[in-house]
């Protein structure tokens, strides 16, 4: 059984137009499907409005899914059942990309991580001070820093705060939405590696958002590549960062420096976009070097090989099949 | 991980309130501004025993010039008005009795106006627009024809130019509230306290209220100078406090036919008020620098 | 030729507080056509450098330096005017928000025009051609659509075309790119520092790269500075940094970059810096990374001064033996 498990997720926002009567209609995500086992990181990968955080979103809780069903510990959670939001925002936490924005400027560290314990737990006010004195230990910040307000931090040490916040409740799976892009270099290790030995201790899954090639081949062991609201691959590590076979992630992998190096022959996507491609066809056909003509109407279904790694592309599926 | 080097430890951490109040300080002229403020409400608090003489007593000395021209005498400093009662006695007890009054309209209008505006930020759409529509319909009068227009209909008098004036007040009040909660309810802290499972009153206490604040402070001191100044044109229009109460705008009225042959008893009472606004609006501009910095 | 030659270049923030070292000493060289890459973290002072050459500074912001040079000109004795010409007609900087540096109330066409009337002049119909030009030439297929749009119908990759084609519109000697593509998407970013590095080779021109991100740097710059709390720590040719960085800081800088093919394992960690970047009212005694670096030694309080380094370039650390005579305590450390 799985830990955590998406399935057929979607997401269709009604935009307002402010003209009389009409409404657009934004899908954000389009029928995703994962699962994360105990212990694991699975590392979302996409370019900014790829649905990256809707996901998330969705995951957590804070809004409902259009369509679609988020199974924790083979227990499906609805978004209203109290009792499941409950067991969800104890068991399933966040970490947020801003920590500037993420922790409240008029509350003290410690007020902030009490009323965390206040609400989810039954412990008594020197119990909530010594976990608060440990879990801020355990982060890297010091008993003391309970009494301070969050202005008085550097990004780095808010990070750390933003993550005491999260392992406060001992949960089983974080979701962090791109936490270090805010951060300087130096300091982005610091978090990594915290991330890390928290994971490790404390043995917590990571949903860990991010569009950083080099981080996500550190941290993950599966990798799902999106765009346009679609998943386009999915596989781990080694499918991912040995054997990329979407012209997408080709395409991520052509464009960071670093990876043009193992992948030499690899296009960068085109500029310019194709015309005249529908909704109905594939979401990469607007950018893709290698689209064909049913590339245009179709879209193409997300198709596991033998090793399961998933792939959304007629080229590469077809070419398998040919091959088997 | 314990090895981080740590900066200076500082020995108290300084609450919210209390960085705000030094940032005040810091500011020179809000202080001074805050000092002839708290002077004023001194004397306000302390007029029945600073007064002189009974501010209704009438004398055979009237339209005494202050004690600073010729023929003044140091038994009137401000003088006396055309009835002969003392001018420095009817402004102190004027200070008690406006102040006590914009307290009073503020408190009204605040709390109902912060009531309301919590409650259309945080309901649906179709309440929000309705409240919304109502409140411009009535800032989009003067609020002075508005409260003119209110006493006329309910009648002059003391306590009806109150209640006009703290209807008058309300749509800022309502207005401010919702826009500040609209604005922090989309930031991140909120979500991430959302997601520690807080219900919906104690994310608005621990979470929005204290955010929310300096916005309204700020607008409670505009309000209270507004709530002076309109009960003084209340009173002077003779729709507010009647005759021998000893209110600023009232005093002024008795005694702009005199402004000719005897100016102190017109000027005195408009310093009064001048003085009183001023160091409220300079305290609330110091106010909102303060809090911005803080944030 | 030499382009631009910046001598002990200071800039001094005059805070509440008291005065803040924000730049300190800074010296520099760019040839003609020349790459150079400026590495730092937030509140390094790297973009105020930038903008000091520029004379954007803000006037809480006093700029000195004993000598300024950009394409054969002292900037430090032209009076203020004469340097805002001067300087605007050399050189030119790209900003890391594209939308933040075009204005939202008018269209592409409108802003181009009006740089364009400032730097060359010409009839509207001249003008027009021209900035046709510079935006076929930043890769935009079709201009003619483009440039009556406003900066938010347009993505960020773009609005940072567009603002990089305006930056061109003055045939700039000197382009200044700060953090042009953090804003950007993966797949932009990589198009943009190519669309960069190509018109800088074309016309000639140098290129200062100033970003946070050694990727970047890696392939296509010739020289790379790194700068530390308002300090050029390393200066150096890019192999050379990149092979065998010399100060520690630009070490801890590359170590806590994941390389490539470094895979989840448990238990390994990334090389990271211990603590925090120093606010600049609270610098370390001595050696500005002291309290963070990881081989900081004794002599370290003192303070270190920017020394070439055979072979290398100029490093600014005790432990970078500088001339050849004290060979030893490097061999030492090989051992």
């Amino acid at each position: 059984m799985h830990l955590l498990e998406a399935q057929n997720l979607s997401k269709c926002y009604n935009l307002r137009n402010y003209q009389f009567g009409k409404t657009a209609r934004l899908e954000a995500i389009k029928n995703i499907s994962f699962t994360l086992d105990a212990g694991q990181t699975l590392a979302i990968v996409g370019e900014s409005g790829s649905g990256k955080s809707t996901l998330a979103r969705q995951i957590i809780g804070i809004e409902a899914p259009t369509n679609g069903r988020v199974v924790f510990n083979g227990e499906e959670l609805n978004y209203k059942n109290k009792k499941h939001r409950k067991l969800r925002f104890k068991n399933i936490r966040m970490i947020f990309q801003n920590p500037y924005e993420s922790l409240n400027p008029q509350a003290r560290v410690g007020s902030t991580l009490e009323e965390v314990l206040l609400i989810n737990t039954q412990l008594s006010a020197k119990q909530r001070k010594r976990k608060i004195e440990e879990t801020l230990t355990k982060v890297g910040l010091l008993p003391e820093h309970q009494y301070r307000y969050p202005y008085m931090f550097s990004g780095g040490q808010r990070q750390r705060i933003a993550i005491a916040r999260a392992i406060i409740l001992d949960p089983k799976i974080i979701i962090a939405d791109e936490p270090l892009s805010a951060l300087d270099v130096s300091i982005q290790a610091q978090i990594l590696n915290l991330m890390q030995e928290l994971q490790e201790q404390m043995k917590i899954s990571y949903l860990f958002i991010s569009h950083d090639l080099n981080v996500v081949e550190h941290i993950a062991d599966n990798v799902m590549v999106m765009f346009h609201g679609e998943v386009v691959e999915l596989g781990s590590i080694e499918h991912i960062y040995d054997d990329p076979q979407h012209p997408y992630t080709q395409a991520l992998f052509a464009s960071t420096p670093m990876y043009r190096r193992r992948f030499p022959d690899f296009a960068q996507p085109q500029f310019s976009k194709r015309k005249g491609v529908g909704e109905e066809g594939c979401c990469f056909a607007k950018r893709c070097q290698y689209c064909q003509s049913h590339c245009e109407q179709e879209a193409p279904p997300l198709l596991s090989d033998q090793n399961g790694h998933e792939i959304a592309c007629f080229n590469v599926n077809s070419d398998q099949k040919q091959a088997s | 991980m314990n090895n981080i080097p740590q900066f200076y430890q500082q020995r108290r951490i300084p609450s919210s309130a209390a960085r705000w109040w030094k940032n005040f300080t810091d500011n020179k002229l809000a202080t001074s501004a805050l000092l002839l403020l708290s002077l004023i409400i001194l004397i306000a608090i302390f007029s029945p025993f600073i007064a002189p003489y009974d501010p209704t007593l009438q004398s055979a000395d009237y339209l005494l010039p202050p004690s600073w021209y010729e023929d003044g005498t140091s038994a009137h400093i401000f003088g006396t008005d055309a009835l002969g009662r003392d001018l420095f006695s009817r402004l102190a007890h004027g200070a008690g009795l406006s102040l006590k009054l914009a307290t009073f309209v503020v408190a009204i209008a605040a709390s109902v106006g912060i009531f309301l505006g919590s409650l259309t930020a945080l309901s649906n759409q179709f309440v929000d627009q309705i409240t919304i529509r109502i409140m411009d319909l009535v800032l989009a009068l003067p609020s002075l024809l508005l409260a003119v227009v209110i006493v006329a209909i309910i009648g002059p008098g003391l306590p009806n130019a109150i209640y006009a004036v703290a209807i008058v007040l309300i749509p800022h009040f309502v207005l401010v509230t919702r826009s500040a909660i609209k604005n922090e309810v989309n930031k991140e802290y909120v979500t991430a306290m959302i997601l520690d499972g807080s219900g919906k009153i104690r994310l608005f206490c621990k979470s929005i209220f204290p955010n929310i604040l300096p916005p309204l402070i700020v607008q409670l001191t505009l309000a209270f100078s507004t709530a002076i100044l309109e009960i003084a044109a209340l009173g002077f229009l003779g729709l507010g406090a009647q005759a021998p109460h000893p209110e600023w705008g009232t005093i002024l009225s008795e005694s702009h036919n005199n402004i000719v042959n005897a100016p102190w008893t017109v000027t005195l009472p408009g310093l009064a008020i001048f003085f009183t606004l001023l160091s409220i609006n300079l305290v609330g501009d110091g106010l909102r620098d303060a809090m911005d910095l803080g944030n | 030729m030499q382009l631009l030659r910046v001598e002990n270049l200071s800039v001094t923030y005059h805070s509440s507080s008291g005065p803040l070292s924000i730049v300190e000493r800074l010296s520099l060289k760019m040839d003609e056509g020349e790459i150079l890459g400026v590495i730092g973290e937030s509140g390094s002072g790297k973009s105020v450098f930038a903008l000091s050459i520029m004379g954007l500074l803000s006037t809480k912001m006093v700029m000195r330096a004993d000598y300024l040079n950009l394409d054969g000109e002292d900037l430090m004795k032209m009076s203020a005017m004469d340097r805002a010409v001067y300087v605007a007609s050399k050189a030119a900087i790209i900003f890391q928000e594209p939308q933040a540096s075009l204005n939202p109330c008018f269209t592409v066409s409108s802003q181009l025009d009006e740089t364009l009337s400032i730097h060359q002049g010409g009839t509207r119909k001249n003008r027009r051609v021209r900035a046709l030009e510079l935006l076929d030439s930043v890769g935009i297929t079709k201009p003619e659509i483009l440039l009556k749009l406003y900066p938010h119908q347009l993505s960020g990759g773009m609005n940072q075309r567009v603002a990089i084609a305006m930056a061109l519109a003055c045939k700039p000697r000197l382009l200044i790119a700060d953090e042009p593509t953090t804003a950007l998407d993966v797949t932009i970013q990589a198009q943009i520092l190519e669309l960069l590095v190509n018109l800088s080779q074309s016309e000639k021109a140098g290129l200062m790269l100033i970003t946070h991100d050694f990727a970047l740097l890696s392939e296509n710059t010739d020289r790379i500075g790194v700068i530390y709390s308002g300090q050029l720590m390393e200066h150096a040719a890019t192999e050379n940094i990149l092979n065998s960085p010399r100060h520690p800081y630009t070490r801890a800088l590359l170590d806590s970059v994941p390389q490539l093919g470094d895979r989840h394992v448990k238990g390994s960690r990334l090389f990271a810096l211990q603590g925090q970047i120093p606010a600049m009212d609270q610098l370390p005694v001595g050696c500005r990374l002291g309290p963070r670096c990881p081989k900081a030694e004794k002599q370290c309080v003192n303070k270190p001064e920017l020394l070439s380094v055979e072979n290398h370039g100029k490093v600014r650390c005790h432990l970078a033996k500088p001339s050849p005579t004290v060979k030893k305590p490097l061999e030492q450390e090989e051992q």
